[in-house]
């Protein structure tokens, strides 16, 4: 059987979707925190792939994807200034109810959420990727059209910056 | 100086586990290290907001299908098979648009009545009154091309792939019958035998033996497979349909008075028309689709079967 050429079939664009849709959301979602917004850039880049199958390659949809998301994301936060505000959804994994603990949780939440809103926007994607997404700094740098070598620093100064905004107060 | 203060990918290696034993040791004996170690920790847990993966695939499916319902509307393409016999083509070729594409070997043929021209691997051209053919005859042999304003019946030896050139399109066939019809609003190719491909802007379309392709501006293009009609302009046609060859062969002797000499299947069923003033091509008509060889002897007036 001859290799695909391209994500003209449908087996293949949901095998994509699936793998992949999840991603891009996020990415998404760490540039701008608004979830409904990231998953509509989400439908209409795939919808793009979709229209344009007959010329991408399988192994460079990735990368296809990403660049569609970022720019559909820069037309709209343009034309909205969209800022972010970032909010984890974490559960914290406890069993005590004791009301002072959790009390205590969520205002490490807020702080955490607040240091992460403090980050320069490229700052805080490469490192949400890399800490969030588990993606490679080389995936990263692929994705934000940047190099590997400005994604390590981004992600140093991330953590630097984040350890100065949470030092325990004394 | 700290390390982390001097080398601005320190911390990076550190979190991807690059750093080396003796660059670990000092880290870790540094104050600050419980700090670095501790915000790491907090983003351990920390998630994305929970994606409904089957509502979105559920939303990205409906959108892809009904795109593809658009598109489908316009374009049915089947597998490409152009035609198994050789078949005639009756051919209207346009002109109107002849380009620098001809050079000086190029022919132009602009009939002031009906006219029937010679191509040079023997394929026939019936021009309508008032139409006009243009064609490279240096090239022949490499690309069989030919340019058409108005109207004419083609009939195309096998061969290399044939191409009729309108302004709206091109009609391609390796060698069969059809005729094709165009004017500034409308294109109509009719395939008498074998297949045709009829490519009009991005359109693309199949015709076997009876299908009809109309274009007209402003509506989509129709397949109409209930007429035969040959080139009723040309002169007049015998139409056959679904009798045994046998009685078309009948009808073939008994208007051009020929003879028959040969064994040949004649219990199979015939669906064709034959023009009533051209044998050569109405032996065509007849004897193509089964692949059946013959010669044809215009002195003797004979067909010979092989």
């Amino acid at each position: 059987m001859a290799e695909e050429k391209n994500v003209c079939k449908e087996s293949t664009f949901e095998g994509l979707f699936q793998k992949l849709s999840k991603s891009i959301r996020d990415f998404l979602y760490f540039k701008c925190g608004d979830l409904s917004l990231s998953e509509d850039i989400v439908q209409d880049t795939f919808f793009k792939l979709w229209e344009k199958c007959k010329d991408v390659n399988p192994e460079k949809a990735k990368s296809f994807l990403f660049t569609v998301a970022n720019n559909l994301f820069l037309n709209i936060a343009d034309k909205q200034k969209v800022r972010l505000n970032y909010k984890s959804k974490v559960t914290p994994k406890i069993e005590k109810e004791d009301p002072s603990f959790i009390i205590e949780m969520n205002e490490h939440k807020e702080r955490l959420e607040n240091a992460i809103n403090a980050l320069p926007e490229g700052q805080r994607e490469a490192f949400l990727m890399n800490r969030i997404e588990k993606m490679s700094y080389a995936d990263i740098a692929e994705a934000l059209k940047v190099s590997q070598k400005a994604v390590e620093k981004r992600m140093h100064k991330a953590l630097l910056k984040l350890k100065e905004l949470l030092k325990p107060k004394k | 100086m700290k390390p982390w203060e001097e080398d601005d990918t320190f911390l990076t290696r550190w979190m991807s586990g690059e750093l080396s034993p003796g660059e670990i040791q000092q880290f870790e004996s540094s104050d600050e290290y419980k700090n670095f170690e501790d915000v790491l920790n907090s983003f351990e847990d920390f998630e994305s907001p929970a994606y409904n993966l089957p509502r979105e695939m559920a939303k990205i499916k409906a959108r892809v299908h009904d795109y593809n319902k658009k598109k489908s509307k316009v374009i049915k393409l089947r597998s490409v098979l152009y035609f198994a016999a050789a078949a005639s083509i009756i051919l209207f070729i346009g002109f109107g648009f002849l380009t620098d594409l001809f050079t000086s070997s190029s022919i132009e043929v602009v009939a002031e009545s009906k006219q029937k021209v010679d191509l040079p691997d023997s394929s026939i051209v019936k021009i309508n009154e008032g139409s006009s053919i243009s064609y490279n005859t240096k090239k022949w042999s490499e690309s069989r091309v030919v340019k058409l304003k108005g109207e004419a019946f083609f009939n195309v030896k096998q061969g290399n792939k044939f191409e009729v050139v309108v302004e709206k399109g091109k009609i391609t066939v390796l060698g069969t019958s059809f005729n094709v019809k165009e004017s500034e609003k409308m294109l109509e190719v009719t395939c008498f035998n074998g297949k045709v491909k009829v490519e009009v802007f991005s359109d693309l379309k199949i015709l076997e033996a009876g299908d009809i392709y109309s274009f007209r501006k402003g509506k989509l293009p129709e397949k109409d497979s209930t007429i035969l009609e040959e080139p009723v302009w040309w002169g007049e046609v015998v139409k056959i349909s679904n009798k045994k060859l046998s009685l078309a062969v009948a009808k073939l002797k008994e208007i051009y008075e020929i003879k028959i000499i040969g064994d040949f299947n004649d219990s199979l069923i015939v669906n064709c028309a034959f023009p009533v003033n051209d044998i050569e091509v109405a032996i065509k008509q007849i004897f193509d689709p089964f692949d059946i060889q013959y010669r044809w002897d215009d002195e003797q007036k004979t067909i010979f079967i092989e």
